[in-house]
C-alpha cells in the first residue's frame, strides 16, 4: 500500500472521527454519570449478595424496568448533547460550514450519541458478570448480564433513534426534551385525554387504553410488558422496538439532508410540519383545558354537552394561540385564526357525536348467534356465561343502561363485555347511575340464576372435590371449617341449593346487598364457599406450588335471615364443624 | 474564482436574496458592502455552504459548495459573532480542526502562535472579543485556505492588531494567491485592502468593479462658475452641494471627458478630486433611495 494510501484520511463520507471523538470528550459528563449510575445499581449491589438467587433477582429488576428508565433518560440527554449545535445560530454556521457532508456529520454526531448510552452499559456488563460469578456461578451470571445487556441495548437503540428523529424536528434545545418526552406518550396520552371527555360524554365507552395506543408509546408499552414471566413476547417486542429506533435513525438522517439550518431556534423546525404542529398542540391543549376546567368546575359529573362544547372551544382557541406563537416567535398572532373555525367544529361534532349516543355505539349489541360468551360485571361480582339465554338476559341489562342518561358522579360502572365467534371483543362501560329499577331487577334474577347454578356445580362435583372450605362471619368472629366427607357435604348442598332456589340466599359484596333482603343491625351469616377441584390427570403431584393445575370456584354468600334451611343447618352443626382442622397445605 | 449566479433566498416571507450575483478573481481581496440588511451575511452563508439557496448557483472553481466537502476545506470562514466550542482552549480547537480539514498546517499554527502570543490551553470563551477574534485567525490560517471568508473581521481589535491580521492576510494573497473576500461597514479600512469591490443592496448585486475602476468611474468637481453662468450641460449628476460660490458636484463618468465637460463651460476654478470608497457607496446607494436624509428634530 503506498504511503498516500495509508495516511490519507477516512474516506467514508458518513463517518468523521474528529465529530465523534470530539462528541465524546466534550460531553463525558453524560457518559460518565451514567456509568456511575449503572454501576451503582449493579454491579456494587451485586457484589454484596451472596445468594445467587438475590443476585438474579436483583439483575432481572434492573434489566427490566430499571433500563427502561435509565435509557429513556439518558438517551434523551445523549441526543441533546450530540445534536445541540443545531439550535443555536452561532454552532449551526460554524458546524454546517465544515468540508463534512451532511450525513457524515449526522451519523458521527448519532454514533457518538449511542456510544454515550452503550458504552456504560457494556462495562457494567462486564463488572456484573464478575461480581456474580461468585454467587451465581459463570455461566449463569453469563446468561443473566448477557440478556440484561441484550435488553438495555435494543431499549438504547430505540429510545436513541426516536430522539435523533425528535431532534430534527425542532430548533430550539428546550423544546427538544420536552418533544421526546411527549411523543413518546403521546398517543396514550391522547388517548387518555380523548377517554376521559367520552367517559364523561359517551354512555358504554370502555375507556382501556388500546394496544395499538400502547405500542405507539414505547415508554408505556414497556413499563407493561411482563419482563420477567414471558422473556420471548418482550424480547421479540424489544427486537422490534429496536428496528423502530433504527427507522427513526434513517428518516432523522433524512431530514438532516433536507434541513434548512436557517431554522435554529425555531419551535418547528420543520416549514411542513408547523401546521400539523397547530393542530395537535391545539387538540391537546382544548382536550386538556376542557378536562380540567371541567373537573373544577362541574366536578365529575356526567353528560353537561354544552358546558363541555364550550370549554373545549375556548381550550382549542387558547392553544391554537400559543401554537402560533411558539411557531412566530411573537406574541403578535391575532391574525392567525382563518383556519381555526375548523378544529372548532371538530371539536364540537366530537360533543355532538357523543350527545347522540356515539351514532348507536352505546347501545350496540353483536347478535347472540355470534357471541361464544358475554361477561356481565357489577362492582364485586362478575357473570361470565355462554347460555344463549342468558346472553339475550345481558343483552337487555345493556340496552336499559344504554337508554339511560342520568347525570351523576359515581365512579363505580357496569361493564358488559361481548367476546365474539371472530375473537373480536365488544366492551360496553357505564356509570351505576344507569341502572334503572328494572334493569337491576334483571341484573339481580341474573346472578341468582348463576349462583344457583354454580352452588349446584360446586357441591356436586363430588368425585373431583378435593375440600370445601367454608368461611363463616357470625357478625363478631370468623368460624372457618372444611367439608372433607361426603354426607356434611350432602347435608350443605340440599340446605343451600334450597335457599338458593327461594332466593334466600346473596351474593355478598355485590351493591345488589341491602336493597331489601339484610336490614342492618339484622344478624346474617357470610359464607366463603371455595372449592378446590384437582384434575384427574394429575392426582399423582398432591398439593405443592401455586402453579400446579389446580382450580376452583369461589362464592361469597350472604345468609339472610330467610334462608331458613342453610341457617338451620349451621346452626346445627356450627359447633363440630368449626372443630380445629389441619390445613394440608400450609 | 468564486462565482455567485443568481442567487435568491427568503426566509418565510422576506426575500433575504433577490437574484444576487458576483464573480470574486483568485487572488484578489474582494470587499462586500452594502447597507444594514443587504444580504451580505446571507451571501457569505451561502458561500460558506451553511445555507441551501432556493435558486441559483454558488461555485467555487466551477464546483458547487453545498454539501461539497472538496470544495469546502479550501475555504475558512471567520463570521462576525465567532464560535468555539464551549470550555475548548486554541490547542483543543486546533486538534479538532486537525481531523477534519486535511490541509491543516502544524508548522503555520505554531509560526502564527508567536505572532498572537495567546495561551492555549485557556478556554478561548475567557478571552476578550477582541482575543478571540486573534484566536480565530490563527486557526482560520492555519487551514491553509484557498479562499478567506470574512464577516466583519476586524471589529473589537485594536490598531496594532488590526496591521497585524492586514499584513499577514495580504502576504497570504501575495505568496499563496489566496483569495479574500471581506464583509465590513469599514469602508476606509477596506478602501485600503481591497482591490476589487462589489456593493449589494436589497438582495441584489448594485455594482461590482475593481476598486480603480470603480473610482475612474465617479468622480467629486468643485467648480466657481461666473455669476448667473449654468451648470454645463451633458453631466451625470449624482449629488449637487453649494457653499457660497463653490459648488461641489458628484459626477458620473470618466475623468477626462468630465474634464472637459467642466473646461468648456468656462468656471473660474474647477478642481477634479477622487472620490473614497464611502463616498461611491453613498453616492451609488443614493441613487437606490438609500441616501442620508435630512432630517430635523
Amino acid at each position: 500500500m503506498s504511503w498516500e494510501v495509508s495516511t490519507m484520511r477516512c474516506g467514508m463520507s458518513f463517518f468523521n472521527g474528529a465529530v465523534y471523538r470530539n462528541c465524546l470528550k466534550r460531553y463525558w459528563p453524560v457518559w460518565a454519570a451514567l456509568l456511575l449510575s449503572l454501576i451503582l445499581s449493579l454491579p456494587l449491589p451485586v457484589m454484596n449478595m451472596s445468594d445467587g438467587f438475590d443476585a438474579a433477582d436483583l439483575i432481572r429488576t434492573v434489566g427490566g424496568y430499571g433500563s427502561v428508565v435509565t435509557t429513556f433518560l439518558f438517551s434523551g440527554m445523549a441526543v441533546m448533547t450530540v445534536f445541540g449545535w443545531m439550535y443555536n445560530a452561532k454552532s449551526v454556521g460554524f458546524t454546517a460550514s465544515l468540508p463534512i457532508k451532511r450525513e457524515g456529520l449526522f451519523l458521527s454526531c448519532a454514533l457518538a450519541g449511542f456510544t454515550m448510552v452503550a458504552a456504560p452499559a457494556v462495562v457494567t456488563a462486564l463488572l456484573t458478570l464478575v461480581a456474580a460469578a461468585g454467587s451465581c456461578g459463570f455461566s449463569w451470571a453469563l446468561e443473566l448480564t448477557g440478556a440484561w445487556l441484550g435488553k438495555y441495548l435494543l431499549l438504547a437503540l430505540c429510545f436513541f433513534g426516536f430522539g435523533s428523529l425528535c431532534a430534527q424536528l425542532t430548533g430550539t434545545l428546550w423544546v427538544l426534551p420536552v418533544v421526546y418526552a411527549l411523543l413518546n406518550v403521546a398517543v396514550a396520552g391522547f388517548w387518555a385525554l380523548i377517554s376521559n371527555v367520552l367517559n364523561l360524554l359517551l354512555p358504554g365507552f370502555g375507556g382501556g387504553l388500546p394496544q395499538l395506543a400502547a405500542v405507539l408509546s414505547p415508554v408505556v408499552n414497556m413499563f407493561t410488558l411482563q419482563w420477567f414471566l414471558e422473556p420471548f413476547p418482550a424480547w421479540l417486542c424489544l427486537a422490534l422496538y429496536a428496528v423502530f429506533g433504527l427507522v427513526c435513525v434513517f428518516l432523522a438522517l433524512l431530514l438532516m439532508k433536507k434541513r434548512r439550518m436557517e431554522s435554529a431556534t425555531d419551535t418547528v423546525a420543520l416549514t411542513w410540519l408547523k401546521p400539523v404542529f397547530r393542530w395537535v398542540f391545539a387538540a391537546g391543549f382544548a382536550l386538556c383545558f376542557a378536562n380540567l376546567i371541567y373537573l373544577i368546575l362541574v366536578s365529575e359529573e356526567r353528560y353537561h354537552y354544552a358546558v363541555m362544547a364550550v370549554f373545549l372551544v375556548v381550550g382549542g382557541l387558547l392553544g391554537w394561540l400559543i401554537a402560533e406563537m411558539l411557531v412566530r416567535k411573537s406574541f403578535k398572532v391575532g391574525s392567525c385564526l382563518k383556519t381555526y373555525p375548523i378544529l372548532a367544529v371538530l371539536l364540537v361534532l366530537l360533543v355532538v357525536f357523543c350527545a347522540f349516543g356515539g351514532l348507536g355505539y352505546s347501545s350496540y349489541c353483536p347478535d347472540a348467534s355470534q357471541v361464544e360468551y358475554a361477561v356481565l360485571d357489577v362492582p364485586g361480582q362478575s357473570c361470565t356465561t355462554s347460555d344463549p339465554a342468558e346472553i339475550q338476559a345481558i343483552q337487555a341489562i345493556h340496552r336499559e343502561l344504554a337508554g339511560a342518561k342520568e347525570p351523576g358522579s359515581d365512579y363505580s360502572t357496569i361493564q358488559v363485555v361481548y367476546r365474539l365467534h371472530s375473537g373480536r371483543t365488544v366492551t360496553r362501560s357505564f356509570p351505576r347511575e344507569n341502572l334503572t329499577a328494572e334493569a337491576e331487577l334483571e341484573c339481580r334474577a341474573l346472578f341468582q340464576r348463576q349462583l344457583r347454578g354454580g352452588l349446584e356445580k360446586m357441591l356436586t362435583e363430588g368425585n373431583l372435590l378435593l375440600n370445601i372450605d367454608v368461611d363463616c362471619y357470625t357478625g363478631e368472629d370468623w368460624v372457618n371449617f372444611g367439608l372433607e366427607d361426603a354426607e356434611s357435604r350432602e347435608l350443605l348442598r340440599r340446605g343451600i341449593l334450597a335457599d338458593a332456589d327461594a332466593g334466600t340466599l346473596e351474593l355478598t359484596n355485590s351493591w345488589f346487598l341491602g336493597s331489601s333482603t339484610v336490614v342492618p343491625g339484622d344478624e346474617y351469616y357470610i359464607l366463603h364457599l371455595q372449592s378446590w377441584r384437582k384434575h384427574a390427570s394429575d392426582e399423582a403431584k398432591g398439593p405443592g406450588a401455586w402453579d400446579d393445575p389446580y382450580d376452583g370456584a369461589y362464592y361469597n354468600i350472604t345468609v339472610t335471615p330467610d334462608a331458613r334451611n342453610t341457617w338451620a343447618l349451621l346452626e346445627q352443626y356450627a359447633g363440630e364443624w368449626a372443630a380445629p382442622r389441619e390445613d394440608p397445605w400450609y | 474564482m468564486i462565482e455567485i449566479k443568481e442567487l435568491k433566498k427568503s426566509f418565510g416571507g422576506f426575500q433575504a436574496l433577490d437574484g444576487l450575483s458576483l464573480t470574486v478573481p483568485t487572488g484578489s481581496v474582494y470587499g462586500l458592502v452594502g447597507p444594514n440588511g443587504a444580504g451580505k451575511t446571507t451571501a457569505i452563508k451561502h458561500l460558506t455552504g451553511v445555507y441551501r439557496q432556493d435558486s441559483g448557483e454558488v461555485l467555487l472553481d466551477g464546483a458547487p459548495v453545498f454539501e461539497n466537502p472538496a470544495a469546502k476545506e479550501k475555504i475558512a470562514y471567520i463570521p462576525d459573532e465567532i464560535y468555539f466550542f464551549p470550555q475548548a482552549g486554541i490547542k483543543d480547537m486546533a486538534a479538532f480542526y486537525k481531523g477534519v480539514y486535511p490541509k491543516f498546517s502544524e508548522d503555520r499554527y505554531r509560526k502564527l502562535g508567536e505572532a498572537f502570543g495567546l495561551d492555549e490551553k485557556t478556554p478561548i470563551k475567557r478571552f476578550s472579543r477582541g482575543m478571540q477574534k486573534q484566536a480565530a485567525f490563527r486557526l482560520a490560517m492555519s487551514l491553509m485556505p484557498e479562499v478567506l471568508v470574512l464577516d466583519e473581521p476586524v471589529d473589537g481589535l485594536d490598531p496594532v492588531m488590526r496591521r497585524q491580521i492586514w499584513t499577514l492576510l495580504l502576504a497570504d494573497v501575495a505568496e499563496r494567491g489566496m483569495t479574500v473576500l471581506v464583509s465590513s461597514h469599514n469602508l476606509r479600512e477596506l478602501e485600503d485592502v481591497c482591490d476589487h469591490v462589489g456593493i449589494i443592496h436589497a438582495g441584489k448585486t448594485l455594482v461590482e468593479r475593481s476598486l480603480s475602476e470603480l473610482q475612474d468611474n465617479m468622480v467629486k468637481v468643485q467648480l466657481v462658475l461666473p455669476e448667473g453662468a449654468p451648470l454645463p450641460e451633458g453631466l451625470n449628476i449624482l449629488h449637487e452641494s453649494r457653499v457660497g460660490q463653490v459648488r461641489t458636484l458628484i459626477l458620473r463618468g470618466r475623468s477626462e471627458e468630465i474634464s472637459a465637460a467642466v473646461a468648456a463651460a468656462g468656471p473660474l476654478f474647477y478642481d477634479l478630486l477622487p472620490l473614497t470608497l464611502e463616498e461611491i457607496f453613498i453616492y451609488e446607494l443614493g441613487g437606490e433611495h438609500y441616501a442620508v436624509r435630512d432630517v430635523l428634530l
